[in-house]
């Protein structure tokens, strides 16, 4: 295999990489930029997601025609998970609103554990695993790259999801008034915008975006109680390369992040993978205090 | 006058219940005991950044096992003594602070947060990185104990004699620190930057001091707990220990310098009483038990279980007596101690 | 339209308005002046909800408003002109124009109000296009100003339109708020440290010190009353 037919290996590698932490990212940024809020359950709803559409699809709907198709379990995941978001939201959230900003990390935190011990409670065992048509399924379009239909799938349709949350939050108005509770909540509100309805909007989104993540992952990799963490900490890399609250930043530091950790750690080492990544950070940090692309809009 | 003398045997008669304690229980308790000292003491560093000077840090768990490593690795690759150990680790400590502080003392907030965890994240993976010299995912074995001269802490109750010590010493240097200027700074600091800045408060290098203070007495709790446990594991550096630590901080109530005891006794002792009583109880019940706990704690009691009572207690009698004879520098201490001392408290709600 | 009766709010121990009364008439433009910390702004702010009274009652067109959420009292019709202006900075400015009528359904009603606004204001127009936050302080203004028309309120305040503003754009604001008033009759509550400017295009007039009203007149009487001119027109 030539250096060239690595190097295209591993920028494949890195989009897809790059695409499941650009939906758990958005999530949190929206979390951040919305409600001010570092959610630490952010990488727990990813979890969910793939637990629910396993329970859907192997489970629940095994035997049901429609239903038990990939894609409809996981648009079942996906609700229910906004569901649980919104639960996160109205019991460990809105109950400590405006106290400090360090009461929501912590009840966030507190219900992480709470999410991930019920988990355990409910899938007893040593984790669990599933497979799709698109699993198995490999591909080697060009030059001696390998991927599989699931890897070309999460990409897509990180992909299209994006362009629809970015047409959104352009043009519609739910869309626009997340983006003014972002950059000016009181002002917003005396718009009419009421906020604690863009809290719950904003939560729920961020819970279905890592929802559909966990569930693009869940043929892929096993399913764990704890596979959530390691994309949170992501997440607050890319938000820390892209800046807070703003999507873009956290599109454009998913993609990037996931490249580089396919590229460093692809061609380079893989141990010193992340020891790279946060030489990086510290450097963007050092030069633009505010992430690569600062500020709050979209 | 009255209060003085209380303050001064309320003292007492804690410093003798602490002494006496291995003596009273069994030694499955002593170890946990230790271990409750162990995280008091990082609870303390931990609340030092917290509770004074307003930020929420996540980086203490990483100078725990920075501190515990460096120290394992002087004992076992070199053959040094411990005390060496502790220099090492005391000082690694300091350099890590401070080049971490440098970049990240300048941010605030969920950015400073975020670095922290950053910095966490790349200490443990270096832990299992190093496999030459850390034994990755194994971890670091055979870490003696410590042995300063003559003396060999080797047995629990001994070393939780030394870990008291450690303790009351920590106690002491942090209370001194507290009611110093620098101390009242961070107070200032906590409370609003920008005034404090204008009023001559450098917000930067009092921020450095207690990051690199809080910083030390975290890699001091790491050597205690390397030198007592003998194993240093890259687990160290997860969730686990890190929530912990943090949850006896905010269980405890911030500001303070009784909240992490209190705090530390609840999660040690806490879980092992619950399932003395409920048998078959899968641990993840139990940790969900916990989390639902905490989740309620931050909610309705703000100020931690310790500064509830606390604030109760306030509203019976509210005096403040006078401050400068001796008997009133140990009600002072006591005060503090307890969190009910002027200038010390935490905030109306502290998380 | 308005009437606040006794109205106490307080920030934490600190009273900032200790028992203000005052009243706005349909079609009226009422100034509120006062030195720093007298609490205008806070008035205003309790006023749209964006802060909760201890006490004391504040009622729009006969109803109770006091305590409810901003959002609600922005569906009455109350509408606010912020403090420092409060543009969304990462939104351009028909956005932020748009964001002023996201109360309305109606695509054609929203046109028909940006074009009344743009009409005043064709600044806006040319810069209809640019991100707000990269507005100079006297477009942002004017946006502000522009975006609160477009909900159609049936009462506009304005917090301190003056604050940074050079003097030539004070007179532009004073005249654009002015026309407003009059030709438009819109209800104004209009608080202002610079006196003089609200004094003189305002109906009526209230002084506020200390969390207090202690004077309160035509706007006419108020220019000419002595204690005034000493302390707030700088004579």
């Amino acid at each position: 295999m030539s250096w060239w037919d690595m190097f295209y290996q591993q920028i494949t590698n890195g989009l897809v990489l790059g695409s499941v932490y650009v939906l758990v990212a958005v999530g949190f940024t929206l979390c951040l930029g919305v409600l001010k809020l570092i959610n630490i359950a952010q990488g727990h709803f990813l979890m969910l997601g793939a637990f629910m559409v396993y329970q859907f699809s192997a489970s629940w709907f095994t035997d049901t025609p429609v239903l038990s198709n990939y894609f409809v379990c996981i648009a079942f995941a996906t609700l229910s998970v906004s569901i649980v978001g919104a639960g996160v939201h109205f019991t460990g959230i809105r109950p400590v609103h405006g106290r400090s900003l360090i009461a929501p990390i912590l009840t966030t935190t507190a219900l992480a554990f709470l999410i991930e011990n019920i988990a355990r409670v409910s899938w007893p065992g040593a984790g669990k695993s599933m497979e799709t048509s698109l699993s198995d399924n490999y591909r080697n379009p060009i030059a001696q790259i390998f991927i599989t239909d699931q890897k070309i799938l999460t990409f897509v349709a990180a992909i299209l999801l994006l362009m629809v949350l970015y047409l959104s939050m352009k043009y519609l108005r739910v869309g626009k008034a997340l983006r003014a509770t972002t950059q000016n909540e009181s002002a917003a509100s005396l718009m009419g915008i009421n906020p604690q309805v863009m809290y719950v909007v904003a939560m729920m989104l961020a819970a279905a975006f890592a929802a559909v993540a966990g569930a693009l992952l869940a043929p892929m990799y096993p399913i764990e109680t704890t596979m959530g963490m390691p994309y949170l900490f992501k997440a607050f890399i890319v938000v820390l390369i892209g800046g807070m609250g703003n999507i873009a930043g956290a599109i454009a530091g998913g993609m990037l992040l996931g490249l580089m950790e396919a590229l460093i750690g692809g061609l380079w080492d893989a141990s010193w993978v992340n020891v790279a990544v946060f030489g990086i950070i510290i450097i963007i940090l050092t030069v633009r205090p505010a992430g690569l692309l600062g500020g709050k809009g979209i | 006058m009255i209060s003085n003398w209380k303050a001064i045997i309320a003292i007492l008669v804690f410093l003798g219940i602490a002494i006496a304690l291995p003596e009273l229980t069994n030694p499955y308790y002593d170890h946990l005991l230790v271990l409750c000292l162990i995280y008091i003491i990082v609870g303390i560093a931990f609340n030092l950044y917290l509770g004074f000077l307003g930020e929420l840090t996540m980086a203490h768990t990483a100078f725990f096992g920075l501190g515990g490593y460096a120290s394992g690795l002087i004992a076992v690759k070199a053959g040094w003594p411990t005390g060496v150990g502790l220099l090492v680790d005391i000082s690694i400590c300091v350099v890590a602070a401070l080049v971490l502080g440098l970049t990240a003392l300048r941010l605030k907030g969920a950015y400073f947060v975020i670095i922290t965890v950053a910095f966490l994240g790349i200490v443990a993976q270096l832990s299992t990185t190093l496999h030459d010299l850390t034994g990755s995912t194994s971890g670091l074995r055979g870490i003696p104990s410590p042995s300063f001269g003559f003396i060999d802490f080797d047995s629990t109750q001994r070393f939780y004699y030394l870990a008291l010590g450690f303790l009351i010493v920590i106690l002491i240097l942090v209370y001194c620190l507290i009611n110093s200027r620098v101390g009242r700074g961070f107070i200032a600091i906590r409370d609003n930057e920008p005034l404090a800045n204008s009023l001559g408060i450098n917000p930067f290098k009092y921020k450095m001091i207690g990051f690199v203070a809080s910083a030390v007495i975290c890699g001091t709790a790491g050597w205690l707990y390397a030198h007592y446990i003998h194993i240093m594991d890259p687990a160290i550096f997860g969730m686990g220990l890190l929530f912990d630590t943090i949850f006896i901080v905010i269980l405890g109530g911030t500001g303070t310098l009784v909240g992490p005891i209190v705090g530390a006794l609840v999660v040690v002792f806490g879980p092992e009483l619950i399932t003395e009583h409920i048998y078959k109880v899968d641990e993840a019940w139990r940790t969900a038990a916990l989390a639902l706990f905490m989740l309620g704690v931050i909610v309705l009691m703000p100020q931690g279980v310790w500064g509830f009572f606390k604030m109760r207690w306030m509203q019976y009698k509210h005096q403040d007596t006078g401050q400068s004879s001796p008997l009133g520098k140990a009600s002072d201490f006591l005060r503090t101690f307890l969190g009910i001392g002027k200038g010390s408290g935490p905030k109306k709600d502290s998380a | 339209m308005l009437k606040i009766e006794n109205l106490q709010v307080c920030y934490g121990p600190v009273a900032a308005l200790k028992g203000v009364s005052l009243e706005v008439g349909d079609g009226e433009l009422v100034a509120v002046i006062g030195a720093n910390g007298a609490g205008k702004s806070t008035l205003l702010r309790t006023i749209s909800g964006l802060h909760k009274p201890r006490r004391g009652k504040i009622e729009f067109m006969g109803k109770s408003i006091g305590g409810m959420p901003a959002h609600r009292i922005a569906s009455f019709g109350v509408v606010q002109v912020p403090e420092g202006r409060g543009v969304f900075p990462e939104m351009t400015t028909l956005e932020n124009l748009e964001m002023g009528a996201y109360l309305c359904r109606s695509k054609n009603v929203i046109k028909e109000r940006l074009e009344k606004v743009y009409s005043l204001f064709p600044r806006l127009k040319e810069r209809r296009g640019q991100l707000s936050g990269t507005l100079s302080g006297g477009e942002q203004q004017m946006l502000a100003v522009g975006r609160g028309l477009m909900a159609d309120p049936k009462m506009l305040l304005f917090d301190e339109p003056s604050q940074g503003l050079s003097p030539l754009l004070v007179e532009h604001l004073a005249d654009a708020i002015s026309v407003i008033h009059k030709e438009h009759s819109y209800t104004v509550l209009l608080v202002e440290q610079n006196a003089r400017m609200a004094l003189e295009i305002a109906d009526r007039g209230y002084v506020l010190q200390l969390g207090e009203v202690v004077m309160g007149d035509s706007a006419a009487n108020l220019l000419e009353n002595k204690s005034v001119k000493e302390a707030y027109l700088g004579i």
